[in-house]
């Protein structure tokens, strides 16, 4: 026949089939069918009253126009976007710093490395409460500590403070993006060959021009896997915000999730929840297509 | 090729992981109430032991030290009644809202629910509960305070019967007074007076809860209805007033400006540790103070009032859903609420009965403090009425927060909150 593959190889293609699925079913049940779901209950006009009266109607667009109209949801997004970047930024470069300090092979490296996992290790809600204390400007810690080192004034109302209380969250979750970001990357540091390095040297590069020449480049993937699984977890973020702060004071730090949540099961409005949680999903559709795009541009090379 | 198809596949779950989390939590859901069902079905197996009766099933979240008082209560109705058995189901506090929800578009409800008072109506008019009004204007011992049975009553219809509540006072360092030479307050304007006495060297005088959830209103509609202000009415003069009596007290350093981050369990521990000299709270703190803090010298008075004396009511009532069989729920109803167990189980459980027959001064003679939210329920006021109730809750703790943070003055904050309350008095016309 005309197929380009033998058939023996085309039997091995089917057996493949096979194999991925039960995978494949998995993955269309579990995680498939609640995002489409999650799109269709977004076009109806589902509230728990009409719910319960067994007539949602369908109402196009009207879902979205109401969440787009509500001012909290554009604060919402900026709030998001907001610390998933700062979060991204600080973690990233903390992160990384740690990484290049324990690949110097000193003796306690594998012993501190690991005591930095546990804040990695913590239930977020832990988290959240413990840093709830810590922000406290009456008694917490990290008040008295700027406080002793002159940098403030007065405590600071981390959390209180409509201006700060982002920045309270971005310090927390900072906290507990540090370890990972460490983790991948200095596995990817572990991989590089010293000889390069060493040749580096031979040839006169300083310590600067072999980070930004050798370190970066060899370690590229690692950084950009970093990157994204990180935007990914810091811009879904709900439980530290829950648990922190509620997502206020007034709406000052709600993000898309605790927003969607607020929607969905304070008040009912399932459908307008589901609205919030699409644009939650895009948003990070976008960015994992972005990354599929620089790994693929990556492979050809 | 591998490699990208790896990538492909580990960006497909990484960004359908985080929609998964949203809409399996649904499922799941639905699923432990199926679970829940097909144990109650299993149960049914024995629907008729003895003479045919009904059995029904109840919904409960109490727990220890409640819940041991409640099931004796519970075997004594069974053994007596002739008409039904009543089964329960526990059910997660924090769950059941969403359980009942997810239970009706499933059409997998118990009989009978026990239901957090501001949250009656709005599933009453969602249609889960049965219009119960005949059956109560038809029982003999319907003598309840007329206040909180308003709380299950919307538009003539009567969703449920209050079963048991409680309310907030103002609770007090006697030391802490007696030391500043102020007694306990009655009036705004002592409390606040009290509150500037007291407060010097890190303690604050008031502490209360403000934090994002239904707790700040619960914490601040008795200061709302004190001044003779409403939620129907929040652009009105005495309802600015309140806000700006209560937000001043953050604001003049009165008060902590973490009551923003405070739960009602939180202030009770400030207040046990003497952090502040007076508190809002609720009466079941009594039993945590008497045991967390045995050598503290504290005592409780009504909240100070302005025009006239309020407290917001807390509490459930017993509901009835669509399609149970009315008269076999109403005769447990009728035991648990009536004349001879009221009182005397809601004393058991560190609570009040909300029934205008209870003999308050025999009742609390050994207990003080717990004799003052006794005497105040007749002047407690439910949350609501209303089917959106959870909606305008959202208006007036984002009025408070606003207020208290100074992000708006008191005054803007309540138009504002007109403003919102209006829109969704517009959309429930609709």
């Amino acid at each position: 026949m005309g197929s380009k593959y033998s058939r023996n190889s085309r039997r091995e293609i089917r057996n493949g089939y096979a194999y991925i699925m039960p995978a494949l079913i998995f993955m269309v049940a579990m995680i498939g069918f609640p995002i489409l779901y999650n799109f269709y209950i977004s076009f109806f006009d589902m509230t728990a009253q009409s719910v319960g009266m067994g007539h949602a109607e369908f109402i196009g667009l009207k879902n979205y126009e109401a969440i787009f109209s509500d001012p909290t949801m554009w604060k919402a997004i900026k709030n998001t976007f907001f610390y998933t970047i700062f979060c991204i930024v600080f973690q990233f470069i903390i992160g990384f710093a740690f990484a290049m300090f324990f690949s110097k092979k000193f003796k306690a490296a594998r012993y501190l490395k690991g005591l930095m996992v546990i804040s990695y290790m913590l239930p977020m809600t832990v988290v959240g409460l413990m840093f709830k204390f810590m922000l406290s400007p009456t008694n917490g810690v990290i008040n008295d500590i700027l406080m002793n080192l002159h940098l403030v004034k007065a405590p600071v109302e981390w959390l209180l403070n409509e201006r700060t209380v982002i920045w309270g969250l971005i310090i927390a979750n900072t906290w507990v993006g540090i370890p990972f970001n460490m983790l991948l990357l200095s596995t990817g540091l572990d991989n590089v060959p010293q000889d390069v390095y060493e040749s580096a040297s031979i040839d006169g590069a300083n310590s600067v021009q072999r980070f930004f020449y050798i370190t970066v480049p060899m370690i590229k993937q690692s950084i950009l896997s970093v990157l994204i699984l990180g935007f990914v977890y810091t811009f879904k973020v709900f439980d530290l915000v829950y648990v922190t702060t509620g997502g206020g004071p007034v709406d000052a730090s709600e993000v898309l999730s605790t927003y969607s949540y607020r929607l969905s099961f304070k008040t009912y409005y399932f459908g307008q929840g589901a609205a919030v949680a699409n644009v939650l999903f895009l948003c990070l559709f976008v960015v994992a297509l972005v990354y599929l795009k620089l790994i693929g541009k990556d492979e050809v090379s | 090729m591998k490699k990208r198809f790896l990538a492909m596949a580990l960006t497909g779950i990484m960004t359908a992981g985080l929609l998964a989390g949203c809409g399996s939590s649904g499922d799941t859901q639905a699923d432990t109430a199926k679970d829940a069902k097909d144990e109650k079905t299993a149960d049914t197996g024995k629907d008729s032991d003895g003479g045919g009766k009904t059995e029904v099933v109840l919904w409960h979240s109490m727990v220890s030290p409640e819940v041991e008082p409640f099931q004796e209560m519970i075997d004594n109705f069974n053994a007596q009644s002739e008409k039904a058995t009543v089964v329960t189901e526990w059910v997660a506090r924090d769950e059941q809202t969403k359980q009942l929800t997810i239970g009706n578009m499933a059409g997998e409800l118990p009989d009978m629910v026990f239901v957090d008072n501001p949250e009656v109506i709005n599933y009453g008019e969602m249609g889960v509960f049965q219009d119960i009004k005949k059956q109560f204007d038809g029982w003999d011992e319907n003598q309840f305070l007329d206040s909180i049975t308003n709380s299950c009553v919307y538009e003539g219809k009567m969703y449920g019967v209050p079963y048991i509540g409680n309310n907030l006072a103002l609770f007090y360092d006697k030391d802490m007074l007696a030391a500043a030479g102020v007694e306990a307050p009655t009036t705004w304007d002592e409390l606040v007076d009290a509150a500037q006495k007291t407060t010097k060297d890190g303690v604050y005088g008031l502490g209360f809860s403000a934090i994002k959830n239904a707790e700040c209103t619960f914490q601040f509609m008795p200061f709302l209805w004190s001044a003779e202000g409403d939620w129907t009415d929040m652009g009105s003069d005495d309802s600015i007033k309140a806000m700006t009596y209560y937000s001043d007290f953050v604001k003049n350093g009165l008060a902590n400006k973490e009551v923003l981050n405070w739960s009602q369990a939180d202030v009770c521990k400030q207040f046990a540790s003497g952090n502040c000299a007076m508190m809002v709270n609720g009466s079941w703190n009594v039993g945590t103070l008497r045991n967390d803090a045995p050598d503290k010298n504290w005592g409780v008075v009504p909240i100070p009032q302005d025009k006239v004396p309020a407290s917001c009511l807390g509490g459930e009532a017993l509901c009835i859903t669509k399609n149970a069989d009315a008269d076999a729920c109403f005769e447990f109803i009728e035991y648990l609420c009536g004349k001879e167990i009221s009182a005397p189980y809601a004393k058991s459980v560190a609570k009040f009965s909300p029934r205008s027959d209870v003999d308050i001064d025999k009742e609390f003679a050994d207990d003080p403090e717990m004799k003052v939210f006794a005497e105040q329920m007749e002047n407690t006021k439910p949350r609501g009425p209303y089917p959106k109730w959870t909606e305008v809750d959202n208006v007036i703790i984002e009025a408070c927060q606003s207020a208290l943070t100074e992000a708006k003055t008191p005054e803007q904050a309540c138009k504002d909150a007109a403003a919102a309350i209006a829109d969704i008095e517009e959309s429930l016309k609709k």
